[in-house]
């Protein structure tokens, strides 16, 4: 008998796989937590094998979850199951002595299989783990800084970017330089910097300059 | 900002006591010419008088325009030089005497007031920089005229009053140097007045000096009259006028008569020469209507050469309809409006004859170079912009540029709001692509974090009790359900497959695809998802990476839904500046449905300058072609 415990703050995951764990007679569910805190309070005389832990919880990752209960559990073997990946990642986890890595989008079975390979000591990795990659990094919402700008701002911006001075900016836009001034400090308030160097490199990090201009490219076009 | 057009001041309202003062002198001056007119002479002595009158109307206009000017009261006292010499020949005569004393007596008062005026008129135009010398020189005039006065008076050789006239020749022209040097450092609008003035002056003085010395009985009468009144003329179009044109457009003016009266005057000598080598003397009125039809023919070609001129100075002075109907054109053909102010500009200097022009949008100032003028551009009362001049003189347009640029700024700000309301357009446009994206970003993350794991509980759920079921009846739904909720999975994954993936940020389209493809593998009821590619020496632009992207997925899609097929082949190649994408199936065919992701697509393969064809039979199966140049033109 495998004593399995698994980690996730999704209640319909958390409940599905207990219930597909359960089903397997070679395996148990001797615990389930809701967040990485939950888990770190379970009593040390528990021992189980394997621990299938979510990579994203509200307080923390699986991947140093994992490490952590390993330093309880020594012969811990943990199994990162997430919904989210990227090939960093994925080679992070590996790396840092993660036993297997599985999507959360895996048929049943491979679930099963992975747990029982995972606590055969073998290292696992989930058969379409690169097929989400693409499409798990695309749906990731991304934290833009630059969103709270208009494309009249980034116009600006970018030229700022480039290194051009105020009055170039404005001879490139066929504007007054108080003009571009004046966009220029309701931009950085818009930013909440409070120097032009600030919002430069607020700028360059969000992929400006060199004339690409984010939204100039609206692959959305019909 | 903008320079007033007209700089000549504004009159005073009523009548002041200077202009009555100048009414007082004109009615004493005509009065005395009036009687010397009316006196049985030939030649009339009164033709001597003729001009002064005149001067006295001119001091009182300059005097209205002016209160206060020099000129003004020199012009008026002057005008009673008529007055005074009537009144001398009265005193030296006791009365009218016959014709050859008068002439005599006054011919030397005219000239001595003529001479004053010569003097008088550019100095109280300019005041020289170097007083004494001025002083001295106008001396140096007056010596060389009691001089000559002298010797005349004394009857003696002719010769004996030479360096006399030297002497005045030398001290007038050394003044007007003065003047002129003077002048030089003053604004432009002095500078043309001393200039015209002087070259008047100059000409007046030399044709009586002429008609005196070389005419024939009368003419020197004629020409000291007629040339007072060319004075007094000149020097009121220099005050009436609203604008002082540059000296040399005067003498170019000046040498178009010349030339049209000297070809006149030629053809009319011709006609002489010609009919008297012939033998026969022709009738004067021949000689005359050849003079006449030769002013008709050579009046067109005169001014057709000053036309030329003032265009080449001044540029064509009207916007053509073309050159407008251009710009609006551009407006829609262009990505970059900002392109249409330097077009409108230019078209703006070369209209003007200005040197440069440039337009700058917004109602704030703009930093104006040394040198140019600034014209506010408003439409409807707001301001939308500034046009920037630089001409070619530092002092300014001319007077007919200032008027020709005023003509166009009604243009000139249409064209502005027009490009600026193109931009703001531009940049919603922009905005809301990106507000989309976002958009789209947020709801598939939603339904891939939220529904993914939803899914993927439920799935294991309905696994782990199929593992336990012992009913069929139990086991058969279970199984149902375990489909339904794999397929709910594929569909998800699919849908999150068809957006951009991040690989296209970094412009990276075949691991893009082979992304895309990947997604599909892996399920056993699926077909097999086969990806060739040849891109290797493709430099696509992001907009054709995402069209091609976005076809191969839709491809994919339809084919999976549609066709029934066992494999899906996607082929993307490029070679000579063209991109083609081909999603072929081996389903059943004719099953196409033309829905929104397909319209969608062709509209986006339209706009790149592309096509998009479905060929589907009902034995080959359905393939996708899309056909794209790499470097797409601009969308419109």
């Amino acid at each position: 008998m495998i004593d399995v415990l698994i980690v996730d703050d999704h209640p319909v995951v958390l409940t599905g796989l207990a219930a597909l764990i359960g089903s397997d007679p070679q395996l148990r569910v001797v615990a389930t937590a809701r967040s990485a805190t939950e888990a770190r309070a379970l009593p040390s005389d528990l021992a189980p094998r394997v621990a299938v832990l979510d990579l994203q919880l509200p307080d923390g990752d699986g991947i140093s979850l994992g490490s952590q209960l390993r330093l309880v559990w020594p012969e811990l073997r943990v199994l990162i199951l997430t919904m989210h990946a990227d090939e960093a990642t994925v080679i992070q986890s590996l790396a840092s002595g993660v036993n297997g890595y599985l999507l959360k989008d895996a048929d049943p079975e491979d679930v099963l299989a992975a747990v029982h390979s995972a606590a055969g000591g073998a290292v696992v990795v989930g058969r379409s783990v690169s097929a989400f990659v693409a499409a798990a990094a695309a749906a990731a919402p991304r934290t833009d800084a630059l969103s709270v700008l208009n494309a009249r701002d980034l116009e600006i911006l970018e030229l700022l970017v480039d290194g051009l001075p105020t009055s170039q900016v404005a001879s490139r836009l066929y504007l007054a330089p108080k003009t571009i001034r004046n966009r220029i400090s309701e931009m950085l308030a818009k930013l909440g910097v409070a120097s032009r160097e600030e919002a430069i490199a607020m700028g360059r990090a969000g992929g400006l300059g060199a004339g690409r201009v984010p939204g100039g490219r609206s692959s959305w076009r019909p | 900002m903008v320079a007033a057009l007209d700089d000549t001041g504004v009159a005073s309202p009523g009548l002041s006591l200077e202009v009555l003062g100048a009414g007082i002198a004109f009615v004493a001056s005509a009065s005395a010419t009036g009687l010397e007119l009316a006196s049985p002479q030939d030649p009339p002595s009164g033709l001597l008088l003729f001009g002064w009158p005149f001067l006295a109307v001119v001091g009182a206009v300059v005097v209205d325009r002016q209160p206060g000017s020099r000129l003004g009261r020199m012009l008026c006292v002057l005008s009673l030089g008529s007055v005074v010499m009537v009144l001398w020949t009265l005193v030296r005569y006791d009365g009218l005497v016959p014709a050859p004393e008068l002439a005599r007596g006054s011919g030397e008062l005219s000239a001595l007031l003529a001479g004053a005026l010569v003097l008088g008129i550019p100095l109280a135009i300019q005041a020289p920089h170097n007083h004494r010398a001025s002083v001295l020189l106008c001396a140096q005039v007056g010596l060389g005229a009691v001089a000559v006065l002298g010797a005349r008076a004394a009857a003696l050789p002719h010769w004996v009053q030479l360096p006399g006239w030297v002497a005045v020749a030398v001290g007038t022209l050394g003044t007007w140097a003065l003047v002129a040097r003077a002048a030089r450092t003053a604004g432009r609008d002095v500078r043309r007045r001393v200039g015209a003035v002087l070259v008047t002056l100059g000409v007046a003085a030399s044709v009586v000096a002429l008609a005196w010395a070389l005419g024939p009985g009368d003419a020197g009468y004629y020409a000291t009259g007629g040339a007072l009144v060319v004075v007094a003329l000149a020097v009121d179009g220099l005050w009436l006028g609203t604008e002082l044109r540059p000296l040399d457009e005067h003498l170019l003016d000046l040498g178009l008569v010349a030339g049209t009266v000297a070809s006149a005057a030629a053809a009319g000598a011709l006609v002489q020469l010609g009919s008297h080598l012939a033998g026969q003397e022709s009738a004067r009125t021949t000689t005359v209507f050849t003079a006449l039809l030769t002013v008709t023919m050579a009046t067109p070609a005169a001014l057709w050469v000053r036309r030329a001129v003032l265009v080449r100075r001044y540029g064509s002075g009207v916007l053509a309809p073309e050159d407008v109907a251009r710009i609006t054109a551009g407006l829609h053909a262009k990505t970059q409006p900002r392109d249409l102010l330097d077009q409108a500009a230019r078209m703006v200097a070369a209209a003007s004859g200005c040197r440069d022009a440039r337009i700058v949008l917004g109602d704030e100032e703009p930093a104006v170079p040394a040198g140019w003028l600034m014209h506010a551009l408003v439409v409807g009362g707001d301001q939308v912009g500034a046009l920037l001049i630089e001409p070619e003189s530092p002092e300014g347009p001319e007077a007919r540029q200032q008027r020709v640029i005023a003509q166009l700024l009604s243009t000139v700000s249409l064209v502005a709001r027009a490009v600026g309301l193109a931009i703001e357009a531009e940049h919603a446009r922009r905005d809301v692509a990106r507000e989309r994206e976002s958009e789209r970003r947020r709801v598939l993350g939603d339904l891939h974090d939220g529904l993914g794991p939803a899914l993927a509980g439920m799935s294991m759920r309905v696994q782990a009790a199929l593992r336990t079921s012992t009913s069929p009846e139990q086991t058969a739904l279970l199984t149902d359900l375990a489909a339904g909720l794999a397929a709910g999975r594929t569909d998800l994954r699919r849908i999150v497959a068809g957006i951009t993936p991040s690989h296209l940020d970094d412009g990276d389209l075949e691991g893009a695809l082979a992304g895309l493809v990947e997604s599909f593998r892996g399920s056993t009821d699926v077909p097999q998802v086969g990806l060739r590619l040849d891109l290797a020496e493709a430099d696509l632009s992001p907009d054709v990476q995402v069209a091609v992207y976005r076809t191969a997925a839709e491809g994919i899609t339809n084919a999976l839904r549609h066709a029934g097929a066992a494999t899906i082949e996607v082929s993307v190649r490029a070679s000579a500046g063209r991109v083609a994408v081909d999603v072929a199936d081996d389903g059943t065919g004719g099953a196409v449905v033309a829905g929104v992701g397909l319209s969608s697509l062709t509209r986006r393969a339209e706009s790149l300058g592309g096509s998009l064809r479905v060929c589907s039979g009902h034995e080959a199966g359905t393939t996708l072609h899309l056909d794209l140049p790499a470097a797409a033109k601009e969308p419109t």
